[in-house]
């Protein structure tokens, strides 16, 4: 009897300390301050408690009373379970689309979640979330409710991203994720980078990007077997001089784990004729620009003909439109010099000019940059989420620009944009108390200004930047 | 050959035998060891492949290429145009893996 009650307070007593670690890991508000020794001490105490309590059960599990018995095994089934909360939670809650026990388990884990432990575990839940056959949008705030409040994170955004997926918005969901790259290092939890690099090089690889899939993987730092893998399947497929060969892509998808799943594809790849070193990359033809080099290499009435309706079939296509200028000027110039009538142009091609396209893409993005301006002058203050979108509109009027402007577009887009979001990232850091955010957007500044080659905005960039970094 | 095809074949990226993804660094290597190799007067260097046939190259037009490459407005038209085909080739298309997140896990 006496025996009895001493293991049972003693058990008690472990189960009370161990709930003081899950007190002092779930009163953290935000991005944890202390270093990773810090997280691996409260881990291997965490450990050691629940080992205990874990023998305790087994000794308990091994009595006569059928009470004992069950205590018992109940004990050794929580310690098993509170041992291993992260893959339970990506071998289980997440393959299920159990989005709530995905987040307490990611929660759980102490040394997984350091240092964003509530931004890894809303991208846990989102995960969760797009592998559940009946998500609800109730489910979806439910996840979102978890990063009110607090600064954002690479993983609140990682987790903001993949539920913008989950509502069939991939576009602003590739934006986000890009932004992940850009946070200071330190704030960055390793899965974070992981599942962020592995979903956009996935989701270009489903539109048939291959430049960019190679652009999402080819980073140094933590990567997935499947991020690797992705890497040489781009390289290939983008004709790059540096693609690997059958025999360390192989290699590569072997370590995928769901290497079956994907095994057609891969196969596909091998087929594929890969570049060889220091040999010029051969051009890859398509559609409109064949029929263009046809009419300029063989001018005649019906080239022409099928050179301005191929053009004309892609000139709503971002890949294409900044092509369109020279197109309709190649092609006027040698049906002039082989004295040939121009074929009809259709008015999506007509007045083609790069004035016409600057004009057209400059617009909107001086209207959204003034937009900013004024909310960011008014009494009230600027919702950081909110701040995050207007960024993501003006990153994505800027891509607008490099693709469809003339070369010097991007020249002439850049004050509109780089003035209000370099008052954005001030008030983000002086005013909102999101330091990671502001950090991030800084960096992303820096590299525009970089991309244009101003150098005095480089320089103001990099004083923000220094200042910024010391002071997150 | 029009002249806007000739024009097209003056693509600084083709005169320097580079793709759109060479670095800064690359592109002045690569423009050094040329220009080195035209000046000892070695045959390889004296030409460049194009989607068109074959074109001389003279160290004026690797000069040319490298002062293109130099400004980013000039080598976003010359990457624009990197991909021309050869005039009658067929036109394959970039595979698209539509179902690749689902297979991986993402789904």
């Amino acid at each position: 009897m006496v025996m009895r009650v001493f293991t049972l307070s003693l058990v008690a007593a472990l189960a009370w300390v161990y709930v003081g670690f899950l007190r002092r890991s779930f009163a953290d508000a935000g991005p944890e301050k202390s270093g990773p020794g810090s997280a691996l001490f409260t881990t291997l105490a965490a450990w050691t408690t629940l080992c205990l309590l874990g023998g305790f059960g087994g000794i308990l599990a091994t009595g006569t009373g059928v009470v004992t018995v069950v205590l018992g095994l109940g004990l050794v089934a929580l310690a098993f379970m509170l041992l291993a909360p992260w893959p339970l939670a990506t071998l289980v809650a997440i393959p299920n689309g159990w989005h709530r026990t995905a987040y307490a388990l990611a929660r759980l884990s102490t040394l997984r979640s350091h240092p964003d432990p509530v931004g890894v575990a809303m991208a846990t839940a989102a995960r969760a979330l797009l592998r559940s056959p009946d998500g609800t949008r109730e489910a979806a705030a439910w996840i979102e409710a978890h990063g009110k409040g607090r600064p954002l994170t690479p993983g609140t955004l990682l987790a903001h991203g993949l539920l913008a997926s989950w509502r069939g918005d991939d576009a602003l969901a590739r934006r986000l994720l890009g932004i992940v790259e850009r946070f200071d290092p330190r704030s960055h939890d390793d899965i974070v980078l992981r599942w962020s690099r592995e979903w956009r090089a996935a989701e270009a690889a489903e539109r048939g990007a291959w430049s960019e899939v190679v652009e999402a993987t080819a980073r140094l730092g933590p990567n997935t077997p499947a991020t690797r893998w992705l890497e040489g399947v781009g390289r290939r497929y983008a004709g790059s001089r540096d693609a690997p060969d059958d025999e360390v892509l192989d290699a590569r998808w072997r370590q995928v784990p769901q290497h079956r799943a994907v095994s057609d594809l891969h196969h596909a790849c091998l087929g594929h004729h890969r570049n060889r070193p220091n040999e010029p990359k051969a051009p890859r033809p398509s559609h409109p620009l064949q029929r263009h080099v046809d009419a300029l290499a063989h001018p005649s009435t019906t080239t022409l003909t099928a050179a301005v309706a191929a053009w004309t079939a892609v000139a709503d296509d971002p890949a294409y439109a900044h092509r369109l200028g020279r197109a309709v000027a190649d092609l006027s110039a040698v049906a002039s010099e082989a004295g040939l009538p121009m074929p009809p142009l259709p008015p999506t091609l007509q007045g083609h000019s790069h004035t016409d396209t600057d004009d057209a893409v400059l617009r909107p993005l001086e209207l959204a940059g003034q937009q900013l301006t004024e909310r960011l002058m008014a009494p009230t203050p600027i919702d950081p989420l909110s701040a995050l979108y207007d960024w993501m509109a003006l990153d994505a009027l800027l891509d607008d620009v490099r693709r469809r402007g003339s070369p010097g577009a991007l020249r002439l887009a850049f004050r509109p944009a780089y003035g209000p979001l370099t008052t954005l990232s001030v008030t983000l850091f002086n005013d909102l108390g999101e330091p990671l955010l502001s950090n991030a957007l800084t960096r992303w500044l820096l590299d525009l200004a970089r991309e244009v080659g101003d150098a005095r905005c480089v320089e103001h960039q990099t004083r923000n930047l220094a200042a910024s970094s010391t002071s997150s | 050959m029009s002249a806007a095809l000739d024009a097209h074949g003056a693509n600084p990226l083709w005169v320097l035998e580079l793709t759109p993804d060479a670095t800064r660094l690359e592109v002045e290597r690569q423009g050094q060891k040329l220009l080195a190799m035209l000046g000892v007067g070695l045959e390889s260097a004296s030409s460049y492949p194009t989607p068109f046939g074959d074109r001389p190259r003279t160290p004026d037009a690797v000069r040319q290429a490298l002062a293109a490459l130099r400004d980013p407005a000039r080598r976003a038209e010359a990457e624009a145009w990197f991909d021309l085909p050869t005039p009658g080739a067929p036109a394959p298309q970039a595979p698209r893996w539509t179902d690749l997140r689902e297979r991986l896990g993402w789904r």
